[in-house]
């Protein structure tokens, strides 16, 4: 049986993968087991490496003495923790708080990566759920399987107690259905994890773990990478799933065969998608004091629990571990307090607990750790998983010189980036996850004191650590991670806290893998085969390209050209950028102190404005003499409207002093208009009774007086008698100027040939009773002298309207005429006749065709005409020539207005 | 002393005219003291006029001639309408006397009764009667020479059309959804369109008559003052 480096699971002897997680397995040697960590080689059922003591199996299960302080781990919700892109990878550097050494710029970006946490979250989720899912089928892992998922789990803080939380309550909501229905195939993975533990199985039984065809399918294009673990674990992170930034990782990562996690973060590899300042992260120089700004940069960092082996996560104090990029805290381990609090803060509802603390580290020879620093569980084990030391057992190049006390990066970590690199004592270590982008076969030896890590990095074990030589980390760590779900993963304490982005991505992506039965299409991409895995360091497989998401690039805090100053001339020496110069390297960017914005440039404007104003006010004032144009227009309105006055005053003048423009001869021709109206009344006999309505006032009476003139005078010189009455008061006055000069003029006498009856108040029942009662009815009385109609001559035999010959209406409006007209008709059939103003003639033409009205007359020219009939010149006839001139011009101007207003189109001109 | 007024108003009284209509036509420069000196004199005169009119038109001969017949069945008959005239002025200072409308009801309602027979029997049934003319020529032969017969159907067309489509054009309810509606909706349209026509030109009309009176007002009056001058 071999176990495998990675997951712990036992494989056969002559398995070349592991049949869990497809990982490369060691080759068996005659039943002895080569430590992942320094190669030694020990019995192959050893637990612990002879050599460096590094775990050659899976972790051991959580000792029992700890139950209590577990907490349930909610393994539905770890992966949605570690959704967030870069930077739930990355758990170590995720959590703790922000350091005060940290740039402000950084701790802006830790926190908002804290608060605020990026789309890929989702994405994440339902690669957990998977991980949830298979991880119930097979059997618990152990554990050494701690994952960095179980520490991105951790969503607490340093010093906070793990509390327990059902994961079921608070996972449930989170997940869709599929992710639901595949976890409630998987219920009672924890109480199998349970037993598991209890049974304290070293290596859990991978063999056993039933993987599903398409898992094996994906698994099998690893077996290419054989050669490079971490290129192995990187394949696994499908392209599809992974962000580009992350494939972009990977292939930098591949590059060094070690891909430090930093490296992985940042898309080093990329040229037009990176920024520079992120590039900058992945020259060799950089230091790692600047590596956990990156590291914090990836929004929400967790920590990965294993749900399955640790339900219950004890959060140590804050243990600080700059420089170990591990995925996972081995059990004891404990975060740094930055690391610790951006867990905490991100997934404070979630009570997973990571496996590396609930378990203490039983085993951390290989890894030191840094001096004088707080640990806690420094004493106990730190567990190294077994892929891990497999890996680094198949590392060709592994230096392990650094002494056990010191708190050196793992060996995982550095391994994969700078395989060479020594550090020079007195020399602030760069951590190995800082140097991925070096190429795994230049060394790179930090002598720059400025490069150092930064205090608040130094505190957390960078600045105690000793010139060391970093030992090369298998360089499967980082990308495996990134690639596959590494169940077995454990972070011995101590370690240095890998970058966030490489081991969440592994989570992602291994999870799925190993556990996963089938998830939806999405899912699925990511996990299939790496189709091309990466041969040499060009490339890491299944780090997909990276794309820096807006937010990120949002928040670079960089001077415009400021990424230009003195990385022009380094050449890239790893990634696709290889060869590439103008590359800006990690450090420089990093150790500059950043401004946000660039300094306003204080320009001395020309003096001008104070010589300007003082010169124009100098200037005498310009006399403006602004001629109100409403007072010209008003001018030129009144100018314009006494013209008309005057026009029209001369058409109405002119033809009074030249005389009438009618002639006797033009008279025939008048006749026509009022040939019915004087037939009418010629048809009368003598001595009838007619009844003259003066229904008019002075308003009308230029037109009315005229035509009653006509009228009474043709009927005087036909003998009628005459009946006047008026509905109007001053009707009356009017009547009796026309009648009486007439009555006189034709020797008329009052009371027998004419009469005035004077006033009847304006209203249709004064009308009907005159009409009902007759002129000469009871209480009627004469207008000149007030005398009783009843006893004047003229009203004898007048007893009703029946004995009246015709009524003639001379209506100044309409009322009146309508008044008469109704009541007539509706009572008698007394004929009617009109003579009605000119602006009553249309409403009373409907009479008169309707036959109610036996003639009409229409104003001035209907008088006109009647004189003309009648054969007596008046003066109607002499006005009648004023009345046409008038309006003529009336009808001049009102063309000449509407020509104007179209040429002037309306007044714009 | 009535002979002297008589002739100081006869000798003075086209003059004073004369001068009161220069007065109002002062109000052709913008209004002025000398136009609303004239139209106050108007109003007043007017109203002062009218009041000795009706007194001596309507009180004396039928009120107070009557009430001094002592004949009781005329002061009977004469004192109800004056009291219901009494109970009138009430109404002039707001009162809330229920007792005060008693006369309004009266006249309205014996107004409304007479005038609405009036417009029924006098305007409404004749003016329809009016419009069913007869568009057919033969119709007309007995008043009309045949070569004057295409006059009145003319005008027999002009009026049935003029009066249908106008009438169309105050109908605001449009068609229903269904064929037959919106065929309706069509025609109404359409009618409506010509009515709007026909009202265009019946505005015209009353424009046309009412410069054409009011010219005649002004010939009226200025050949007033020419022959005041003596032209």
């Amino acid at each position: 049986m071999i176990h495998c480096p990675r997951c712990g699971a036992a494989n056969p002897d002559d398995g070349k993968l592991c049949s869990v997680c497809g990982q490369p397995l060691p080759a068996p040697t005659a039943g002895r087991m080569k430590c992942p960590r320094c190669g030694a080689e020990n019995d192959s059922g050893a637990v612990f490496c002879d050599e460096c003591g590094a775990r050659l199996t899976s972790a051991s299960p959580i000792p029992e003495s700890e139950p209590t302080q577990r907490v349930p781990i909610k393994g539905l919700s770890l992966p949605k923790k570690q959704t967030g892109g870069l930077a739930p990878s990355s758990l170590p550097d995720a959590s703790g708080d922000i350091p005060e050494e940290v740039p402000p710029w950084l701790q802006k970006l830790l926190l908002t990566y804290g608060l605020v946490k990026p789309e890929e979250e989702e994405e994440p989720l339902s690669l957990q759920d998977r991980v949830a899912e298979p991880g119930r089928e097979p059997e618990p892992a152990p554990l050494a399987e701690a994952k960095p998922e179980d520490l991105l789990a951790v969503p607490r803080e340093p010093g906070e107690k793990p509390v327990p939380v059902e994961p079921e309550e608070l996972e449930e909501p989170e997940f869709a259905d599929w992710l639901q229905a595949l976890r409630s195939e998987g219920e009672g993975w924890e109480q199998e994890a349970e037993e598991a533990k209890e049974t304290e199985e070293i290596a859990p039984p991978l063999a056993e773990v039933e993987v599903s065809d398409w898992l094996r399918s994906l698994r099998e294009p690893e077996a290419k990478v054989a050669a490079e673990p971490s290129d192995a674990t990187g394949l696994e992170l499908e392209e599809e799933e992974l962000p580009d930034w992350l494939r972009d990782l990977g292939e930098s990562g591949a590059e060094a065969e070690e891909i430090p996690p930093l490296v992985e973060e940042l898309p080093l590899a990329e040229e037009e998608e990176l920024p520079d300042w992120l590039r900058d992260l992945g020259e060799p120089g950089a230091e790692a004091g600047e590596i956990p700004s990156l590291v914090e940069e990836p929004p929400p960092a967790e920590i990965p629990v294993d749900e399955e082996e640790l339900p219950v996560v004890e959060v140590p104090p804050a243990v600080e571990f700059p420089e170990s990029p591990v995925a996972s805290v081995a059990n004891g381990e404990e975060l740094p307090e930055w690391l610790a609090e951006l867990r905490g803060g991100e997934f404070e509802e979630e009570t997973i607990v990571s496996p590396v603390e609930t378990t203490p580290a039983p085993e951390v020879p290989t890894f030191a750790e840094p001096e004088g620093e707080e640990m806690p569980e420094e004493d106990e084990e730190i567990e190294i998983p077994e892929w891990l030391q497999e890996i680094k057992g198949m590392e060709p190049v592994l230096t392990e010189d650094v002494p056990g006390e010191e708190a050196a990066p793992p060996d995982w970590l550095t391994q994969p980036t700078m395989p060479d690199v020594t550090i020079e004592e007195g020399e602030v270590r760069v951590p190995d996850w800082l140097q991925g982008p070096v190429p795994a076969d230049s060394e790179v030896t930090i002598e720059d004191k400025d490069t150092a890590p930064p205090d608040w990095l130094q505190e957390m074990g960078a600045p105690v650590l000793p010139p060391t030589e970093i030992e090369e980390e298998p360089a499967a760590e980082s990308p495996s991670r990134l690639e596959e779900p590494q169940p077995s993963t454990e972070v011995p304490v101590g370690e240095k806290v890998p970058p966030f982005t490489s081991e969440g991505l592994e989570e992602f992506a291994e999870i799925p893998e190993s556990r996963a039965p089938e998830g939806p299409p999405v899912l699925e991409e990511p996990l299939a085969p790496p189709e091309e895995p990466v041969a040499g360091a060009e490339e890491a497989e299944g780090l997909a390209r990276a794309d820096i998401p807006d937010w990120l690039l949002a928040l670079r805090p960089r001077e415009s050209g400021e990424e230009t100053v003195g990385e022009q001339e380094i050449a890239e020496l790893s990634g696709p950028l290889a060869g590439i110069k103008g590359v800006l390297s990690v450090e420089p960017i990093i150790s500059l102190p950043h401004l946000t914005r660039p300094k306003a440039v204080a320009v001395e404007a020309p003096p001008i404005s104070g010589d300007l104003f003082a010169e124009i006010v100098a200037q005498p004032p310009v006399s403006t003499v602004a001629v109100p144009r409403r007072a010209r227009a008003r001018f030129v309105v009144g100018v314009q409207r006494v013209l008309i006055y005057l026009l029209l005053l001369a058409a109405v003048v002119v033809p009074i002093l030249i005389g009438p423009i009618y002639g006797p001869a033009d008279a025939k021709e008048l006749q026509a208009g009022a040939e019915s109206f004087y037939a009418f009344l010629r048809e009368l006999p003598a001595d009838s009774v007619v009844v003259v309505a003066f229904d008019y006032n002075p308003a009308t009476a230029a037109e009315l007086s005229l035509q009653a003139r006509a009228i009474v005078d043709h009927l005087m010189r036909r003998g009628v008698r005459i009946m006047a009455i008026s509905l109007y008061p001053e009707g009356a006055a009017l009547a009796g100027d026309v009648l009486y000069e007439l009555a006189e003029e034709w020797g008329y006498i009052y009371g027998q040939d004419h009469i005035h009856l004077g006033y009847l108040p304006n209203q249709p029942a004064s009308v009907r009773r005159f009409l009902d009662v007759g002129p000469a009815g009871e209480g009627q009385s004469d207008y000149r002298d007030g005398q009783p109609v009843s006893q004047s001559a003229i009203a004898q035999g007048v007893n009703d309207l029946s004995s009246v010959s015709l009524v003639v209406e001379l209506a100044g409006d309409e009322s009146t005429l309508r008044t008469w007209v109704e009541q007539i008709t509706a009572r008698t059939g007394v004929p009617v006749v009109a003579g009605v103003s000119a602006a009553t003639a249309p409403y009373v033409q409907p009479y008169l065709d309707s036959g109610q009205l036996q003639a009409l007359l229409v104003g001035l020219p209907g008088a006109a005409e009647y004189e003309a009939q009648a054969g007596r010149k008046g003066k109607a006839i002499d006005s009648l020539g004023s009345q046409v001139a008038a309006q003529a011009v009336i009808v001049l101007l009102i063309l000449l207005g509407n020509l104007v207003h179209l040429v002037t189109r309306g007044g714009e001109k | 002393m009535t002979d002297l007024l008589v002739d100081l108003l006869t000798d003075f009284g086209p003059w004073l005219a004369f001068a009161l209509t220069l007065m109002v036509f002062s109000y052709l420069l913008g209004d002025n003291p000398l136009f609303r000196i004239a139209e106050h004199l108007l109003v007043g005169l007017a109203l002062g006029f009218a009041w000795v009119v009706a007194w001596h038109s309507v009180f004396l001969p039928r009120v107070v001639a009557r009430i001094g017949s002592r004949n009781p069945v005329d002061v009977g008959y004469t004192l109800v309408p004056l009291v219901l005239g009494a109970l009138l002025l009430l109404k002039g200072r707001g009162s809330g006397l229920k007792i005060s409308s008693l006369p309004l009801a009266y006249l309205f309602g014996v107004g409304a009764a007479v005038a609405l027979g009036g417009a029924i029997f006098g305007t409404l049934i004749p003016q329809i009667e009016g419009t069913m003319l007869s568009l057919n020529p033969a119709d007309y032969l007995a008043d009309y020479a045949p070569e004057d017969v295409w006059y009145p159907v003319t005008n027999a067309i002009f009026i049935v059309v003029g009066t249908v489509c106008t009438l169309l054009y105050f109908a605001f309810t449009a068609g229903g959804r269904s064929r037959l509606g919106r065929l309706r909706g069509k025609l109404v349209q359409v009618g409506a369109g010509v009515g709007r026509w026909f009202l265009m030109f019946t505005f015209g009309a009353l424009f046309g008559s009412l410069v054409m009176s009011r010219i005649s007002l002004l010939v009226e009056r200025i050949t007033f003052l020419m022959n005041v001058l003596g032209f």
